[in-house]
């Protein structure tokens, strides 16, 4: 009897061993919007054939020596008059590095689009301005709408069609390196300044010893850009060239981080932008797409506005005559580029101004 | 053996011998199912008390923890680096809080989808503290790249942590009001034996009336008298305690979840402030808007139902200063400088600001009401101590007296 309880024992031991753990792995956290394949902006049709491209044309400005068609110089325009009343609202990005970053802070500003937009209020309130001059307000707009912020038909119209949209703050102008594009134009029904920066694409990648200095080699990886941009839409097109996969976030700094968490293996952008993204992170290396992507970025204004439109390309023809745009970049994209140790990518020469009148 | 058995049956000796035994054994049975299902109902009411009341507030503390922390992280990038240590070592501390109450809940867990969802929470833990950190280190470098950090974690306690945390509260708070009402609610089945036992005992007198003409016999009445006092005994008690358990249940579903939900709203809103200036996104200010009047709703309805407003009516006042000085905030056309925005949402350097004043009187009415709903629930647990034990030895004293009762009847035939 006494054997026959032991072998029970035994058996029952046996069968109550401990079972081993179901193996599991924690889920990497991806950001709010992210999107795997990445989100392009929809393509307007009127964008696909010549003559609409021609009627919204992104390079068609307006002249600033031209009047309002009354006999009054552009300089007596409502919207001008009103913004000299109340002041100037205009919409910036807070997390391009070089071209405009907020200390979060103090709050203060810099960068190349900054020094643009203080000249623009230096001259429109004919004084220099103070430090958080209370005349000219920078907000940073809300990821994915930017250029809705502008006083404009089209937006208006989408605005009060979405409830949760009237929240989004009405600016004056929108200085985010908003490249100049054809669906920009008619979505939103802005005209935009004669360009200030022109651009190329570039590629960020974790620095290593394999090279990762074109699309081609990152061949079913995963490379990222800001969605509703031109550059994911150039990453899908080249996707059947290439090979990678392209994933949107909805801002590019949010690629970075992606980047660093070794999430993707590459941000594919524009070249400034990415100069700004690499400064963050000195264990990343920076290849130039000479020819690939880019473009050229204006000031977006309302197709209302037409006063501030003439007014900021006459800003702008000034500080490309005097020098001051050019010096700006360089102080940016040469100067703070060097003193972190880096090289400075090429200057791309901005086209020739031309005016529709 | 057997025909000698059904002989004696058919003669009147077995017959009351008989009934004799249905009747004690009937009274017995009451005994035994009555102290099973009283016994079950001290340890359902011990189970409140002691597991699924701390799980309940654990899962609270995690929310709480949670969301302070993602506030608090996001207003640690605002303010300067002789003040940011201070703000993140506090959110350190939340977390080091919310992983001690994730320990409370998962020690007294029973299974099922509470044990996911801690386990869920537990997994995302390191993950969030990884974004945290790596968000204020960039901060410190003045990286931009901060912000799509802490957004990130932000992003993660709010879409996973917290409403994995809230869900774990919601349904502690259900099974706690379920364990508490089917404890100290009467038992139908002890009932239903206890009148069919008295029906025993009436049938078993008539029986005897018949056979033997005596109209009453006193054991069988001592029997019938004592299943009516254990039924008593045990009805009485378990409407006190249920009056309790109702108590206990009002304050925590009347006053003390109103104003849980207000404080984690409460958190949710001084997370959005910081994100206003950290992340901008459509729908911010919107969001705090309907979470400042949410709070201002959520302490209203608490105070319909509550007789200590002190500390309700301080927190209603205080919400009342936190949505005027944030009127400015989330209007559209904002005049606000970013210095000033800066001011107003995070923690002043000396004193405290209306969000966390909020904070504090919600968290003390919350403790008032929650050891309030602690009391009752202990008291209905008093009311029932002892009774299984009780309600046993009433029934044995019947079916002993139903056996005294009808022994001289039986031994009358063997004279």
């Amino acid at each position: 009897m006494k054997r026959l309880l032991l072998a029970l024992l035994l058996l029952a031991g046996c069968a109550a061993q401990p079972a081993q753990p179901a193996e599991r792995t924690a889920e990497p956290v991806l950001p709010n919007g992210y999107r795997d394949p990445g989100q392009p902006a929809s393509l307007p049709a009127e964008c696909t054939t010549p003559e609409g491209r021609a009627k919204y044309d992104p390079a068609r400005t307006l002249n600033p020596a031209g009047g309002l068609g009354d006999g009054t110089s552009v300089l007596d325009g409502g919207t001008l008059a009103e913004i000299r009343e109340h002041g100037l609202d205009v919409g910036v990005s807070q997390t391009t590095p070089l071209l405009s970053r907020r200390d979060q802070v103090t709050g203060e500003m810099e960068g190349f689009e900054i020094d643009l937009i203080n000249r623009i209020a230096t001259e429109l309130f004919g004084r220099p301005l103070q430090r958080n001059d209370p005349m000219l307000r920078l907000v940073t707009m809300p990821t994915g709408s930017r250029l809705l912020a502008l006083d404009t038909d089209k937006n208006n119209a989408v605005r009060e069609a979405d409830q949760a949209l009237e929240e989004v703050p009405v600016v004056d102008m929108v200085v985010a390196d908003v490249t100049m594009t054809c669906d920009r134009v008619y979505n939103h029904d802005v005209v935009y300044s004669t360009p200030y920066l022109t651009t190329n694409a570039g590629l960020l990648t974790r620095r290593g010893a394999e090279a990762r200095d074109s699309l081609d080699e990152l061949r079913d990886r995963k490379v990222c850009a800001a969605s509703a941009t031109t550059s994911i839409v150039d990453l899908l097109e080249s996707q059947r060239t290439t090979g990678v996969k392209p994933v949107s976030t909805p801002d590019s700094s949010e690629c970075l981080m992606l980047l660093q968490r070794g999430l993707v293996d590459a941000v594919y952008t524009d070249f400034p932008i990415l100069q700004g993204l690499q400064l963050q992170d000195p264990g990343t290396e920076l290849t130039d797409l000479p020819g690939q992507g880019g473009g050229t970025a204006g000031v977006a204004i309302s197709a209302k506005h037409q006063d501030l439109v003439r007014f900021v390309n006459g800003v702008i023809a000034a500080m490309r005559a005097d020098g001051s745009l050019r010096a700006s970049h360089e102080k940016w994209f040469g100067e703070h580029v060097r003193a972190a140790g880096l090289e400075p990518g090429p200057v791309l020469p901005l086209p020739p101004i031309a005016y529709i009148d | 053996m057997r025909k000698e058995l059904r002989a004696y049956l058919r003669r009147t000796e077995g017959k009351l011998t008989m009934v004799a035994a249905l009747t004690s054994a009937s009274a017995l049975l009451l005994g035994l199912i009555g102290w099973l299902v009283l016994q079950d109902r001290q340890d359902m009411l011990d189970d409140a008390v002691e597991r699924r009341g701390v799980l309940t507030s654990a899962a609270l503390d995690v929310y709480r923890a949670f969301a302070d922390a993602d506030a608090t992280s996001l207003d640690a990038l605002l303010v300067d680096q002789q003040r940011s240590p201070q703000l993140q070592h506090k959110v350190r501390e939340n977390v080091f809080d919310a992983l001690d109450a994730l320990r409370a809940a998962a020690e007294r867990d029973g299974g099922g989808s509470a044990a996911e969802r801690i386990q869920r929470i537990t997994d995302l833990v390191p993950q969030y503290v990884q974004l945290v950190e790596s968000g204020w280190s960039a901060g410190r470098e003045g990286h931009p790249v901060a912000t799509s950090y802490l957004n990130q974690a932000s992003f993660l306690a709010r879409g996973k942590i917290l409403e994995d945390a809230a869900a774990l509260h919601r349904e502690q708070i259900e099974n706690l009001t379920e364990a508490q009402q089917d404890a100290t609610g009467q038992s139908w089945l002890v009932w239903l034996l206890g009148f069919s036992v008295l029906g025993v005992l009436h049938w078993s007198n008539r029986f005897l009336f018949r056979r033997t003409k005596r109209r009453y016999n006193t054991g069988l009445i001592v029997a019938a008298g004592l299943t009516g006092a254990a039924l008593l005994v045990t009805s009485v008690p378990l409407l006190i305690s249920s009056g309790h358990a109702e108590d206990s249940i009002r304050n925590r579903e009347e006053v003390v979840a109103p104003l849980a939900e207000a404080r984690n709203v409460g958190r949710s809103a001084d997370g959005n402030e910081a994100r206003l200036l950290i992340y901008p996104s459509v729908g911010d200010k919107e969001a705090l808007r309907k979470d400042l009047a949410d709070i201002a709703g959520l302490i209203a309805r608490a105070a319909e139902s509550a007789t200590d407003r002190e500390h309700i009516d301080q927190a209603a006042d205080a919400t009342r200063k936190w949505t005027e000085a944030d009127a400015t905030l989330v209007t559209t056309d904002s005049r606000l400088t970013y210095p000033e925005t800066v001011a107003l949402v995070t923690p002043p350097e000396r004193g405290k600001s209306t969000a966390e004043l909020v904070d504090e009187h919600l968290t003390a009415a919350i403790s008032t009401y929650t050891n309030a709903s602690a009391r009752s629930t202990a008291e209905a647990r008093a009311w029932i101590s002892g009774l299984d034990v009780v309600f046993a030895l009433l029934m044995a004293g019947a079916a002993i007296a139903a056996l005294a009762g009808l022994r001289p009847r039986i031994a009358e035939y063997y004279r």
